[in-house]
């Protein structure tokens, strides 16, 4: 079954591809180049986040959720969006930097404050947002020519996201699965 | 649609410009309850996106974006207090 697509949704997330990926980098460049941000704090900040929601958080919810441990209280709407999205989310992401500004002793201005806060954020940008938007890209290639080499890469990846590791360990082509599961 | 996604993502960096400042204060001063209004915030921000969701997008974005701008005009209005 082939899809059709218009030029105005092709460009809509094109231009929100690039917003999220091409233009957080351009500005961070930017900012370097005129010295307004710093590059350990930045540096940090990215891995803060990463580290936090990409490595520790995500992939738990994601197999909390697949046990059924979230069942309980999935059913009523505002707790699960407190607890769940919300307090889970700040303790990690609040510990990570915690953590952060802690290692950097000799980074406690304003500018390195910025920088940690800018690393932090915009790779959740690109990470989150970013990526979602290539995901659906790709897809819209996949489904405009289901026939096509992407149509047909695409077809074969069934899994779902909890088990990435072991589809990736027996298909090496799937090695960055990860990456569209976390994307969404 | 696209346009009410990159307002949610400056609204997300806005915040995360305060929540740095509240962290970065706890570990400065040694207080924990910095730490923890930073958590609290996080916790209420994310939370606020889901539990006002029944009264349209727009709405939601709009609430976080005027959110975003009054933690980033606090982040400003703070820098006097930083070291140099």
């Amino acid at each position: 079954m082939t899809f059709a697509f218009s030029g105005v949704q092709v460009a809509s997330f094109t231009a929100a591809a690039f917003c999220t990926l091409v233009l957080p980098v351009v500005l961070l460049i930017v900012l370097a180049v005129m010295k307004k941000i710093r590059l350990a704090p930045l540096a940090l900040g990215f891995v803060s986040f990463f580290v936090s929601q990409m490595v520790l958080r995500i992939p738990l919810l994601q197999l909390l959720s697949a046990a059924g441990a979230l069942n309980a209280i999935a059913a009523n709407t505002v707790l699960y969006a407190v607890v769940v999205g919300g307090l889970s989310a700040g303790l990690f992401e609040e510990t990570a930097r915690l953590g952060g500004a802690a290692i950097l002793k000799n980074y406690r201005t304003w500018k390195d404050m910025v920088s940690f806060g800018l690393g932090h954020g915009l790779c959740e940008v690109m990470l989150i947002a970013g990526m979602t938007h290539v995901n659906n890209l790709l897809l819209m290639a996949a489904l405009s020519d289901p026939g096509g080499p992407l149509g047909v890469l695409l077809a074969g990846w069934t899994a779902p996201p909890w088990n990435w590791w072991q589809v990736s360990w027996r298909r090496p082509r799937l090695r960055w699965w990860p990456w569209a599961c976390w994307s969404g | 649609m696209v346009a009410l996604g990159l307002l949610e993502r400056v609204s997300a960096v806005l915040f995360h410009l305060f929540a740095t400042s509240l962290v970065f204060t706890a570990v400065i001063r040694r207080k924990p309850l910095w730490y923890f209004a930073a958590v609290a915030a996080h916790t209420l921000l994310n939370s606020l996106a889901v539990l006002l969701a029944g009264f349209g997008l727009l709405a939601v974005e709009l609430v976080l974006f005027a959110l975003g701008l009054a933690m980033g005009a606090w982040v400003l209005a703070s820098r006097r207090r930083w070291p140099a």
